[in-house]
């Protein structure tokens, strides 16, 4: 009896679930929440299928341009400025090693404009596009914004990366 | 925090071992086409002979030495699907006392490979995740069967495992009942059936996120029953419960465990040398 008290115990402890804020970011880089991801000897394929992709800068974070924080559950890649991140890529990368992407957090500088009724934010080296939510985004139409945090979730990529557009929120 | 510090003194004090039937770590590698491979070397002398629970005999002349060296691999073709191998080197001797006469035996060799099929299912949640598994295994009469205290008994084996592990960023448990359905060999031998259930638990209280390095201090306990049997040479079958401590080092793919696992509790069938304690240390990579 004892014994499944523990146990009991053990499982509660393991189904509540966990909350993060949002993490802070640096320019030319993409953080990703993982979840599960609480070794990093366990989340070394993840780390060699992000290391392959072709728009990380390899000369951060260990020569790979990929870092674990099994703490909180994050992924940072240093991207290449002068490339375009493919999230779909990297959301394979993640899932080909074992664990789910939850959301994609980076900071993007660059003009946000209106087109075809959609709102479009585009960064300032013209690599990456991504199409904002009306409701939040209509006030920031013209303006040209520094940094400006934009989350990207799972459901919002494009499993076959048509076109360059991503859809992203802004945020809180 | 408490809660789980307090569980874990609780588990440290009052439940019995692991072993790896999981070859490099029960969660790695959990990535597609992952693979990876681990030395194991595994030492045990003992002069101790026990007839059920009574030690009948401490006699330093009379002595068995094991030392059993393990090449194991793993293949993952999904997260769901890994197989796995794992095959033994042996050496062993042990001296009785046969008709008043001090005999010695030895047999080396290579041991019988195992082979698994493991179907995990994996779930993440925020900061842990877990995983089940069954794990149907085979083991192929490939060992040396020669000697007068041979490495194998020449026999097919069925096992099967019910595992589970969960692991949070500071907590690792590993659980594992199984079963092996032990085959005629030759020479008569037939060793009895094993029951058994594996307990890994332990902590992580050391990582750093930049070079992927970190290490982790685990409690290995092995409980398994065999049913009476016989072995080429011997009686076999009993209860067993061995407790010992795992340290594990790693470095981004690299992987060193040093263990030392005490036989706490032992009762034989007939008259047999005790396992003893036994040291093991060991290596893997993963790629």
């Amino acid at each position: 009896m004892n014994l499944l008290l523990i146990f009991i115990s053990i499982f509660s402890n393991f189904v509540m679930a966990s909350e993060y804020d949002e993490p802070s970011l640096f320019s030319n880089e993409v953080k990703i929440r993982v979840s599960g991801i609480v070794c990093s000897f366990c989340a070394y394929g993840v780390e060699r299928n992000l290391s392959e992709l072709d728009f990380l800068d390899k000369t951060k974070f260990g020569d790979d341009g990929v870092l674990i924080d099994i703490g909180e559950q994050l992924i940072t890649i240093a991207t290449d400025s002068s490339k375009k991140v493919n999230f779909s890529k990297v959301c394979q990368a993640i899932l080909k090693g074992g664990y789910e992407p939850q959301k994609f957090y980076l900071n993007v500088s660059g003009k946000i404009i209106e087109r075809d009724g959609k709102i479009l934010l585009t960064d300032n080296t013209s690599t990456q596009t991504f199409q904002l939510h009306e409701n939040e985004a209509q006030k920031l139409v013209g303006s040209t914004v520094n940094n400006l945090k934009v989350i990207v979730g799972l459901s919002e990529i494009d499993p076959l990366e048509e076109g360059n557009i991503v859809r992203a929120s802004l945020s809180k | 925090m408490k809660l789980i510090f307090l569980i874990f003194l609780i588990l440290l004090v009052f439940i019995p071992n692991t072993l790896a039937h999981q070859p490099v770590m029960d969660m790695a590698p959990r990535w597609e086409e992952g693979y990876g491979f681990q030395v194991r070397s595994e030492y045990s002398k003992v002069h101790k002979q026990i007839n059920k629970d009574k030690s009948v005999s401490t006699d330093p002349k009379q002595v068995q030495k094991v030392h059993r060296t393990w090449l194991e691999g793993v293949y993952t073709f999904k997260r769901w699907l890994r197989t796995s191998f794992k095959i033994p080197y042996i050496s062993k001797e042990k001296t009785i006392l046969e008709n008043g006469v001090y005999a010695k035996k030895t047999g080396k060799g290579l041991g019988d490979l195992t082979l698994g099929l493991l179907l995990k299912n994996y779930t993440n949640l925020g900061s842990k995740t877990w995983n089940w598994a069954i794990t149907p295994s085979f083991r192929l009469p490939t060992g040396n069967t020669s000697g007068n205290f041979a490495v194998s008994d020449g026999s097919f084996d069925m096992g099967v495992s019910f595992s589970t592990s969960i692991e949070t960023e500071y907590i690792f448990q590993f659980y594992d009942l199984f079963f092996w359905k032990n085959g005629r060999g030759k020479k008569g031998a037939n060793e009895g059936d094993v029951i058994g259930l594996d307990i890994n638990v332990g902590i992580h209280p050391y990582h750093q996120n930049l070079n992927n390095r970190g290490v982790f201090l685990l409690l290995d306990m092995s409980l398994r029953h065999q049913n009476q049997g016989q072995q080429i040479g011997n009686v076999t079958g009993g209860t067993k419960l061995f407790i010992g401590p795992i340290i594990m080092f790693y470095q981004r793919n690299w992987m060193y465990r040093l263990e030392y696992s005490l036989a706490v509790y032992e009762k034989s069938y007939g008259t047999q040398f005790s396992r003893g304690n036994k040291l093991s240390l060991g290596a893997g990579v993963t790629f």
